[in-house]
């Protein structure tokens, strides 16, 4: 009798091996429509239940939408594409991972999947291309911009016009500390996104045609930027939550700060009572001095491991068709990458800010996203400004670092 | 056919290969086998982004990892993490076990309670304290506050070294009560007649705690010695959650973690994992072979 | 010993103080969970809600909450997915180990066999391999067995490593009870089988119980290796789905607070539940 619970675990050990034996068989089988897919994007990158509905009803497919922070999308996506494994599949590409996922091997090629038609609908369709392919269908565009509370900037007799150079700027919001309006007046963070803002905008290219670093000089407009970031957080502009939890914008949403680091489109959460208290007070700022900024648009990519690439172009379609990106702009204030609904809503006129977001759109450089190093770049460049915020470094010491880092990295993926 | 297996079985080597084998099986696919595989990476240059160039790379990953200042600064954060963390864990432990060790109402509910620090996930634990600590509205703030110890609520994670010691205090607070419960068995194992020999013999109050209490709590002690310095060396979880990739906490652990599958660097990460390893290996093997002796006894 | 009135106050300060030390941060958790979010975010914090609520929990559970908040019923789907896989998981894993570990420790503590001693230290020695190295490894090996993101590879992995620990406790469990009951089954005609399961089982019950139960827990507690070997909701567990559903409701505390809740209700209960049983298991492997 006992003997049968001996042979057992016996059994239970071959069962688990052909158990395995059999998902793997099951990996090699052919595909037809599939019933589900998987799309792995953060919060903002997601369409609402109604539209996934929608999708269900002209497609038949469920798609399940996996939420997930940007930096934890980036380790799941790294980590399968090293297992050569599925994450997911269709990808929410931010531009910054665009570099990483390309050389990782774990975006599809699109220029033979996707027609030049469907592209020429879009705006943005070059950000995506490494060494000549195209990786992603643009899903939104995004420029950063900086956006402002005209009520408190009015307390200290001051406009947006009044702001033209980014010590105007900074007294502004040194007068907002100093008469006790606000504690942290700027929403910016000690983190490499708001030194590209000021360094672009004071006419640094960060970098040159051969990739070489251009800010190691302290006399150049990168370098003094970096010094400028550091001495609004050593001043107090910028609050110290900012060092550990750099996301700037609940806190000039709940009305706490007058500056802030925002995107094309942000205004449409800014100024909605429901999602902020500055409604309906903020407007754009044009970026003091030259102006430049840079775009961190995002786009939609195939996995290459997922075994249904066209069920999940048709999902990506869907998602730049005019309804989701209408929903997109609406309620995450993502500009949509769709020409016609831009032209649509510009005609209609319920793109706020629309001047000052033209204007701004005249001065736009590129940064090297789709560079394999520069993901690792950006990372050691983040560690360095909060080494030097926590004066465990100085500014000259941590740029010489960065620099040596950078040419390291760059030698290394040659 | 039943009858002669049954009878087969019967057989003290029979029965004992019949149990051991698949599991050694086991052993060796899911735990050997993987830990020779990253030790061939580890002599590969090996970096995700670049899988067509992976090729044999000598010792130059060791080479890089100890020549890497994050790593070299990581090693020195942990070295200091252990030492607190060991030291206060064990003082901590042994007073909760001595204060359980005495008599009072409800002091099974006591024990109960104290337990409940340890069930929480390590990750969870991170969190938790997180809010805690948190600048704009944590409690610890609040509470600081109202007891006029602070004047002004402190972003306490942006400061390194504060920062530092909290992710140690959450690993104290987890884990002291594994330890007091290890101390409390032998505590309460403790013939009342050794200290009535020794109030016979006219030794007083510290002299009893000293002779008998701590001498009996030596080889225990030692095992628990041994057993934090291995938890507080791979703590991982709790800092992840609590502070992430921030250097102020950076241990190996977690520099392992981000050099291998945040940058993708499974070269660089393998021979890592190897260095550190080692260390706690050694730990290990030490611990086994002292609870094994008392086995032999 | 005699106690006087001032050892006795001491004593009580002292009870009152580890009894803080322990609970104190988690009714925090469960306090901040029920609160409502203009009452958490006051300062200094209102210690006991004035307007106690549960929307926290309607919102981990079934609605989320929108854009930088984060991200809506599919976090919350991310979530309850999490807690289904934890506990199918920890809960195979467990029977696993129940099944097994007593084999082994009888072998072990019974049977003397060729290479006792060889396999016994084969075994024991995966408790000293550490962690990194074999999941770096274990990673490209489930991904060429395709056990990547699946909750068989969980399992597998969990258990192959509790199986050393348990081995060696319950090893020490047989030890501790006498030859002579098992001989006198064997005089009665029992198969070393019979006797195991007829006899010998039930006085190591106990010990078997505590084993299960550490466990149980230490599967659920897992949190490196599914972080690094799961990717999508199929096989995630509540500890990973958790950090991930907090990293994106980047200031909402209140929701972090459900969670948190939600999270550590079934190894606290178990804990409390199984006191007795746990304590023994904790101390097997160091005192015996």
């Amino acid at each position: 009798m006992k003997k049968i619970l001996f042979l057992l675990f016996v059994f239970v050990l071959l069962t688990g091996i052909l158990g395995m034996a059999n998902l793997f068989a099951k990996g090699q089988q052919e595909e037809e429509t599939p019933s589900k897919l998987v799309y792995m994007t953060p919060s903002w990158g997601a369409p609402s239940e109604e539209l996934l509905a929608k999708f269900k009803k002209e497609t038949g497919i469920t798609v399940e939408v996996s939420t997930l922070s940007a930096s934890d999308l980036k380790n799941k996506v790294m980590t399968a594409a090293a297992g050569k494994v599925n994450p997911a599949d269709i990808i929410f590409v931010g531009i910054s991972h665009l570099g990483v996922f390309g050389s990782a091997g774990i975006l599809r090629p699109l220029d033979n999947l996707v027609s030049d038609e469907v592209f020429g609908k879009l705006y943005g369709r070059d950000s995506f291309k490494i060494e000549g392919k195209t990786y992603c269908v643009p899903l939104y565009q995004q420029m950063v911009m900086i956006d402002y509370d005209k009520k408190k900037l009015g307390e200290i007799g001051l406009t947006g016009a009044d702001i033209k150079t980014w010590n105007d700027f900074e007294n502004a919001a040194l007068k907002v500390k100093k008469q006790g309006i606000l504690e942290y007046p700027l929403a910016f963070a000690v983190r490499h996104w708001s030194w590209y803002l000021i360094a672009l905008s004071t006419g640094s290219n960060l970098f040159d045609s051969n990739m070489n670093p251009t800010f190691g000089d302290p006399n150049s407009p990168g370098y003094k930027a970096y010094e400028r970031l550091i001495n609004w957080y050593r001043e107090g502009l910028i609050s110290p939550e900012r060092l550990t939890s750099p996301n700037p914008h609940p806190q000039f949403w709940a009305g706490q700060a007058v500056f802030h680091q925002a995107w094309q489109g942000s205004l449409a959460i800014s100024n909605n009572p429901k999602k902020s208290k500055v409604a309906p007070n903020a407007d754009y700022l044009l970026l003091p001095e030259q102006h430049y900024t840079w775009g961190l648009p995002a786009g939609l990519a195939v996995s290459t491991y997922t075994k249904y690439p066209k069920a999940s172009l048709k999902f990506i379609n869907f998602m730049v068709s005019e309804d989701a990106q209408n929903f997109m702009y609406t309620t995450n204030g993502m500009f949509p990458a769709l020409k016609s609904l831009f032209r649509k809503l510009g005609a209609e006129g319920k793109i706020e800010g629309y001047k000052v977001m033209a204007e701004q759109a005249k001065y736009v450089k590129t940064l090297p996203y789709s560079t394999p190093w520069f993901a690792e770049f950006e990372t050691e460049l983040k560690n360095g400004l909060v080494r030097v915020a926590r004066k465990e470094q100085t500014v000259a010491e941590a740029i010489k670092a960065l620099v040596e880092y950078q040419q390291k990295l760059k030698k290394e993926y040659e | 056919m039943k009858k002669s297996l049954s009878s087969w079985l019967d057989n003290k080597e029979h029965l004992a290969f019949t149990i051991i084998i698949p599991t050694v099986l086991l052993l060796i696919a899911f735990a050997y086998y993987p830990a020779i595989q990253s030790l061939r990476f580890s002599f590969l240059k090996y970096n995700i982004k670049r899988l067509s160039h992976v090729r044999f790379y000598g010792l130059k990953n060791y080479l890089h990892v100890l020549q890497d200042p994050v790593f070299l600064s990581s090693v020195l954060r942990v070295t200091y993490f252990m030492i607190v963390a060991t030291t206060t864990v064990l003082l901590i432990a042994l007073g909760i076990a001595l204060v359980l060790n005495q008599k009072f109402p409800g002091r099974s509910v006591l024990r109960a309670m104290i337990i409940i620090p340890w069930a929480i996930p390590p990750v969870v634990n991170g969190q938790l304290w997180k809010w805690i600590f948190n600048g704009d509205y944590g409690a610890l703030n609040g509470l600081l506050f109202q007891l006029g110890i602070i004047h002004q609520y402190q972003f306490w994670l942006k400061q390194p070294f504060i920062a530092l010691n909290f992710a140690i205090f959450i690993f104290v607070w987890r884990y002291t009560p594994f330890i007091s419960i290890l101390f409390l068995g032998v505590l309460q194992s403790i013939p009342e007649q050794l200290y009535e020999a020794a109030m016979v013999d006219g030794a007083g109050v510290l002299m009893r705690f000293y002779h008998v209490t701590l001498a009996s709590l030596r080889r225990i002690g030692g095992i628990a010695v041994i057993l934090t310095l291995i938890a507080s060396f791979s703590v991982f979880d709790g800092i992840y959650a609590l502070t992430g990739f921030d250097e102020a906490t950076k241990t190996p652990m977690i520099y392992n973690y981000e050099v291998t599958f945040d940058m993708g660097r499974f070269g660089k990460g393998s021979a890592m994992a190897y260095l550190v390893g080692i260390f706690l290996m050694a730990l290990t093997f030490v611990y086994i072979r002292m609870s094994f002796r008392k086995d032999a006894r | 010993m005699k106690k006087n009135t001032g050892f006795r106050i001491f004593l009580f300060i002292l009870v009152f103080l580890i009894l803080f030390w322990s609970i104190a941060p988690p009714i925090w958790i469960v306090i901040s969970s029920i609160s409502t979010r203009a009452e958490l975010y006051s300062k200094p914090p209102h210690w006991i809600p004035h307007n106690p609520t549960l929307q926290a929990y309607v919102n981990v559970l079934v609605k989320g909450e929108g854009f930088r908040g984060g991200g809506g019923v599919s976090a919350a789907r991310l979530f309850r997915k999490g807690i289904l896989n934890s506990i199918i998981i920890s809960v195979t894993t467990t029977i696993l180990v129940m099944s097994f570990a007593p084999l082994l420790g009888y072998a072990f503590s019974r049977l003397r066999f060729k290479g006792h001693e060889f396999f016994f230290y084969l075994i024991i020695a995966i408790i000293a391999l550490p962690g990194w190295p074999v999941l770096i490894g274990l990673f490209s090996e489930f991904s060429t067995l395709g056990l990547l993101d699946t909750k068989i590879g969980l399992i597998l992995l969990s258990f192959t490593f509790r199986l050393p620990f348990e081995t060696w406790f319950m090893k020490g469990y047989f030890e501790a009870i006498p030859y002579e009951v098992e001989d006198a089954a064997r005089i009665d005609g029992c198969t070393y089988v019979q006797a195991l399961f007829k006899v010998s089982l039930q006085m190591v019950m106990p010990g078997l119980i505590a084993v299960s139960i550490i466990s149980f827990l230490s599967t659920w507690n897992m949190f490196a290796a599914p972080l690094v070997l799961t990717y999508t909701l199929k096989s995630k567990p509540l500890t990973v789905t958790m950090t991930e559903f907090i990293g994106q409701y980047f200031v909402n505390w209140d929701l972090m607070s459900a969670a948190t809740v939600i999270a550590i209700i079934p190894p606290v209960a178990i804990v409390i539940f199984f006191q007795k049983y746990i304590i023994r298991g904790l101390s097997a492997g160091a005192i015996k």
